[in-house]
């Protein structure tokens, strides 16, 4: 089968905090194949986490959520609740965003995995159990006895990290969305964590959330997000070595081996309604007074008028 | 890491130290307080009438002794139980009060289990389905009657279903002369309402506490993740919220105990009961040092003990808790 396993259609999310409305996604379009890796980046605050919640159908009682997700053609929103209690964890992994508060504080840390492998996978306890230590054990989480005894505030956030990592790379979910998996690791457990992650695609597909883009570049794909859209899409290569969005440009700029640059917070002023990146840009002109769409240049999607095949 | 067993012993160790003071501070108050101990018992008109007899009575109280020397008497004593006479009640201030706490405990303990059971109930499903009727009739009427004080609630209770209604009795304990499961049903009969009214309070108390703490654990991040991977709202709530709700529902329960033992004090006075309650009220009316004292270090243990159980069901409960008491341990 190589069918499409996640395809996402004009998602809009908007939150309604006392009063005002808050859109964290803008009409996002994605779709990821059987056995692909995407990596999507961006400022904090562009609605990644957003998104991946929203694949889940874990916003509904928070937020408003208009458009189409299929996961392998199913659509999420339309689903019974026992299916989607199915596709969660068994067909769709999430791997959140906070270790520190993602593990139950009473609960062993090795005891929560198997509980997880065992729920998912429908092997009895001692199974899940070694079936959790090996995996521990390949992610570095050593001794491994001891760290699967341990309590969560007795690991370190990198450790924990891995201990949420461990979750999806011992089951067999056919999607994996990993919501920033390398922060807080050192390049060696760094390496280890990302392997372990992109063999999951194999036979599934993996979603990467992440700010570092040389991750970002072990993935096929790469999207950039900026207030709720996509910017810019494409093979990873292409995106990160070649980019030309104005808003990628400068996120590669402001990476510490690209001289630390940063993006400005505000260049001029913005009278609404443009390009959302038209404040900040230094390449803006009168077309960006007007919203791009996303178009097919140089092998990959771009949402910018100054950009020429 | 921390057993549970050094735990539990390090913990009651630190509370044999606490009971030490209490029981020196006991010791030291009225010996500290300004006048002589047999006037305040005898009245000021004994030291005219008979220095002899007051010569006498020091030598067998044991107070021409040194301070240290009366310390360690006392303390010998307590060991064999021996709380000092009530010349009031003419009798052995141990036994005055053994009869009494039992009276008591019969009123706070079903109280304590009652509103217990009941308020984890109310509160955990309050907590779970806010807005919900039951929350919108639990939750003011929790707070109403919290602040609400004791006897008022009692009085109300009293006036209501005992005088005007007269489904219950209007006071006393039991009737006399009766046996066996008679006399059971009969204790029930009278017991009811003051019963009532003391879980009613303390469903009031931990209904609220409860209630919120379930909301805040309902919030946390760890059970929007354990939604994420496809548990059900049962399992959830079962092994999640329910199990962290524990430790602050069991240190709340230790609290409530301080709270009964005060609320039970008023109501065995307002339903005439007998009991610790009308006991101390009783000494403190007629100056009755020794009992005074004796019920003081009686209550003061019960809070003790009550908080020590708590301590260590806490910690058994909560590895951080266990975890932060050897963290302090260690710097000391
Ligand atoms: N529960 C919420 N209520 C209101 N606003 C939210 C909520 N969750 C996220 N947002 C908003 O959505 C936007 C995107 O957030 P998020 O997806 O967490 O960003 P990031 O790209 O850093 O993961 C932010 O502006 C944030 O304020
Ligand atoms: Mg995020």
């Amino acid at each position: 089968m190589n069918g499409s396993v996640l395809s996402v259609r004009d998602l809009r999310v908007n939150f309604q905090t006392n009063g005002s409305k808050v859109s964290a996604l803008n009409g996002v379009d994605l779709d990821l194949a059987q056995g692909e890796s995407l990596a999507l980046a961006g400022e904090s605050g562009s609605g990644k986490s957003v998104l991946a919640f929203a694949v889940l159908r874990l916003l509904d009682d928070v937020a408003d959520v208009e458009g189409k997700i299929l996961f392998e053609g199913e659509d999420v929103y339309q689903m019974a609740h026992g299916r989607l209690l199915d596709i969660r964890g068994k067909g769709i992994c999430l791997v959140p965003q906070s270790p520190g508060t993602a593990f139950d504080p009473l609960r062993k840390v090795g005891v929560q995995i198997s509980d997880f492998i065992r729920k998912v996978e429908q092997i009895d306890a001692a199974d899940a159990r070694s079936r959790s230590i090996t995996e521990m054990d390949r992610l570095g989480l050593r001794p491994v006895k001891d760290t699967y005894e341990n309590y969560p505030h007795r690991m370190s956030g990198g450790m924990l990290e891995r201990s949420l990592i461990a979750c999806a790379t011992a089951t067999s979910s056919r999607l994996v969305i990993a919501d920033e998996p390398t922060k807080g690791l050192d390049r060696r457990t760094k390496d280890i964590a990302l392997s372990a992650l992109l063999s999951t695609a194999e036979n599934g597909a993996l979603m990467m959330i992440t700010h570092d883009l040389t991750s970002a570049k072990r993935c096929e794909r790469t999207a950039i997000m900026y207030c709720g859209e996509l910017v810019e899409i494409g093979p990873s290569e292409s995106v990160i070595e070649d980019s030309v969005h104005p808003y990628t440009k400068g996120l590669i700029r402001s990476m510490p081996e690209r001289g630390m640059t940063p993006i400005p917070r505000r260049v001029r002023s913005d009278p609404g309604g443009g390009c959302r990146f038209y404040s900040r840009c230094n390449e803006a002109s009168e077309k960006c007074l007007f919203h791009p769409d996303l178009r097919m240049m140089r092998g990959r999607e771009v949402r910018c008028w100054n950009v020429d095949a | 890491m921390l057993s549970g067993r050094s735990f539990i012993l390090r913990k009651i160790l630190r509370y044999c130290v606490i009971i030490l003071i209490v029981i020196t501070l006991n010791f030291l108050i009225p010996r500290v307080m300004p006048g002589d101990p047999l006037i305040n018992v005898l009245g000021e008109d004994a030291a005219l009438a008979d220095p002899a007899l007051i010569a006498k009575l020091e030598l067998k109280y044991g107070l021409d002794s040194s301070l240290w020397d009366q310390y360690l008497d006392y303390i010998g004593a307590l060991f064999q139980f021996d709380l000092g006479y009530s010349i009031d009640k003419s009798s052995q201030v141990s036994e005055l009060i053994s009869e009494n706490m039992c009276n008591t405990l019969l009123l706070i303990l079903p109280a304590l289990a009652i509103s217990s059971a009941v308020s984890l109930l109310t509160g955990s499903w309050c907590g779970l389905h806010r807005g919900k009727f039951l929350d919108r009739l639990m939750t003011p009427a929790s707070i109403i009657i919290y602040c609400m004080p004791t006897f008022m609630l009692a009085m109300i209770a009293l006036s209501t279903f005992a005088f005007h209604l007269q489904w219950f009795p209007l006071g006393h304990q039991s009737s006399s002369g009766l046996s066996g499961l008679k006399a059971f049903f009969d204790t029930l009969y009278h017991l009811a309402l003051p019963i009532t009214v003391l879980t009613i309070i303390g469903i009031s108390g931990k209904h609220l506490v409860l209630r919120n703490s379930v909301m805040q654990i309902a919030d946390e991040d760890f059970i929007l993740v354990a939604r994420s991977k496809g548990y059900n709202e049962e399992t959830i709530v079962k092994r999640h919220v329910l199990r962290n709700v524990l430790p602050p529902f069991i240190a709340m329960v230790a609290l409530n105990v301080g709270l009964l033992v005060e609320g039970a004090v008023i109501i065995e006075i307002i339903f005439s009961l007998n009991g610790m309650g009308t006991l101390l009220y009783d000494a403190v009316m007629y100056r009755d040092y020794p009992l005074i004292q004796g019920c003081f270090l009686v209550l003061t243990f019960t809070v003790l003990i009550s908080n020590l159980v708590a301590d260590i069901l806490y910690g058994l409960a909560d590895p951080r808790i266990r975890d932060s008491a050897r963290c302090s341990e260690e710097i000391r």
